[in-house]
């Protein structure tokens, strides 16, 4: 008598795996924070114990973003720099204001434009100068040589309201 | 000779023909549009997604305030300001309290001393000003740690003047 032989097509179901994969498609789509028009990259400075509380990210109307980038950043990228690495690391490379471009450090008499436009912007809205702020966003590794400046001439338009970003300590969400 | 079927129709005395192949049922097809493609640009879009991701540590804010304009410092200098004088040290920085002449080599210990201060002071603290004088080449990461550990120790009064 003649064995039959079934042969079986094998065929593995794709269905949960296209699931687990838009899954993780969306996960990164939802969690991965795209770089704000108004950041530059640097990286914040870390207190011991900080009191950094985290941002509202929707009130944005009422601040102006001043960034102060290191100049390490660029150090980084060459490394065959001639440049005392101590001394880069202290070095401000850029400033920005707001969204708009960013510009070397040397270039003063543009930060006290940027900064008075903005002013003159939220005065014309009809607010008043003391509610705008002025939040400030350097690089831990900056001199304060590059900061006093941004202070100084906000301090001469007007600004009253400042905030010094920094990063939140791990584990907590209010000031204890 | 092939079998045939024949069906009745009622009322109708003659047999019809039904070949045997009218009588199969069809069998309907299911269409399925071609997975292959989707599932590559699916795995293309995931490994983007994870190249370019680059998770960066949560940034909060420390509200402080600005001086009045033309003056030095945020708060008019008085005798009774604590002034803490942050210079450069070594790798890090030192604080420097110039009333009594104590210094800190540390953020913690500085936080410890404002907290001290601020228990001794009572109902009087939110009077006390606090004066932070920064040397031009201390780093931004030091004035931060001072400016935190006043805040941190509830002062309301938080000034900074350059020297």
């Amino acid at each position: 008598m003649a064995r039959t032989v079934i042969q079986e097509d094998v065929s593995m179901n794709m269905t949960p795996m296209i699931d687990v994969t838009f899954q993780l498609i969306i996960f990164f789509i939802l969690v991965g924070q795209m770089a704000s028009d108004e950041f530059l990259k640097l990286s914040p400075p870390h207190p011991d114990r900080s009191q950094a509380e985290r941002q509202d990210e929707l009130v944005v109307a009422d601040r102006v973003i001043v960034n102060v980038s290191s100049a390490a950043e660029e150090a980084m990228a060459d490394p065959d720099t001639a440049e005392d690495p101590n001394r880069t690391m202290s070095r401000a490379e850029q400033y920005k204001v707001g969204t708009a471009e960013a510009f070397a450090v040397s270039n003063q008499a543009q930060l006290k434009t940027l900064l008075r436009e903005a002013m003159m912007e939220w005065k014309g809205k009809g607010k008043k100068k003391e509610d705008l702020t002025l939040q400030i966003r350097a690089d831990w590794r900056v001199s304060f040589q590059y900061v006093q400046p941004v202070l100084t001439t906000a301090s001469e338009l007007g600004y009253r309201k400042m905030n010094i970003a920094a990063v939140v300590q791990s584990g907590k969400r209010k000031r204890d | 000779m092939a079998t045939t079927t024949k069906k009745k129709i009622e009322g109708d005395e003659s047999v019809h023909y039904e070949p045997q192949r009218k009588k199969r049922k069809k069998r309907t097809s299911m269409i399925q549009p071609p997975l292959t493609p989707m599932i590559d640009v699916t795995f293309q879009l995931l490994i983007f997604f994870i190249i370019t991701t680059d998770f960066r540590p949560e940034e909060g804010l420390i509200p402080g305030s600005l001086p009045e304009k033309g003056s030095g410092a945020s708060v008019a200098v008085d005798l009774m300001d604590i002034r803490v004088v942050v210079r450069p040290s070594g790798a890090g920085a030192q604080y420097l309290i110039e009333r009594s002449g104590e210094s800190f080599d540390t953020p913690g210990q500085l936080a410890d001393f404002f907290a001290a201060r601020h228990k001794a002071l009572g109902a009087e603290a939110d009077k006390q000003a606090i004066v932070i004088e920064i040397r031009s080449d201390v780093k931004w990461r030091y004035v931060t740690e001072a400016f935190n550990a006043a805040v941190k120790a509830r002062f309301r009064n938080i000034g900074f003047a350059v020297k």
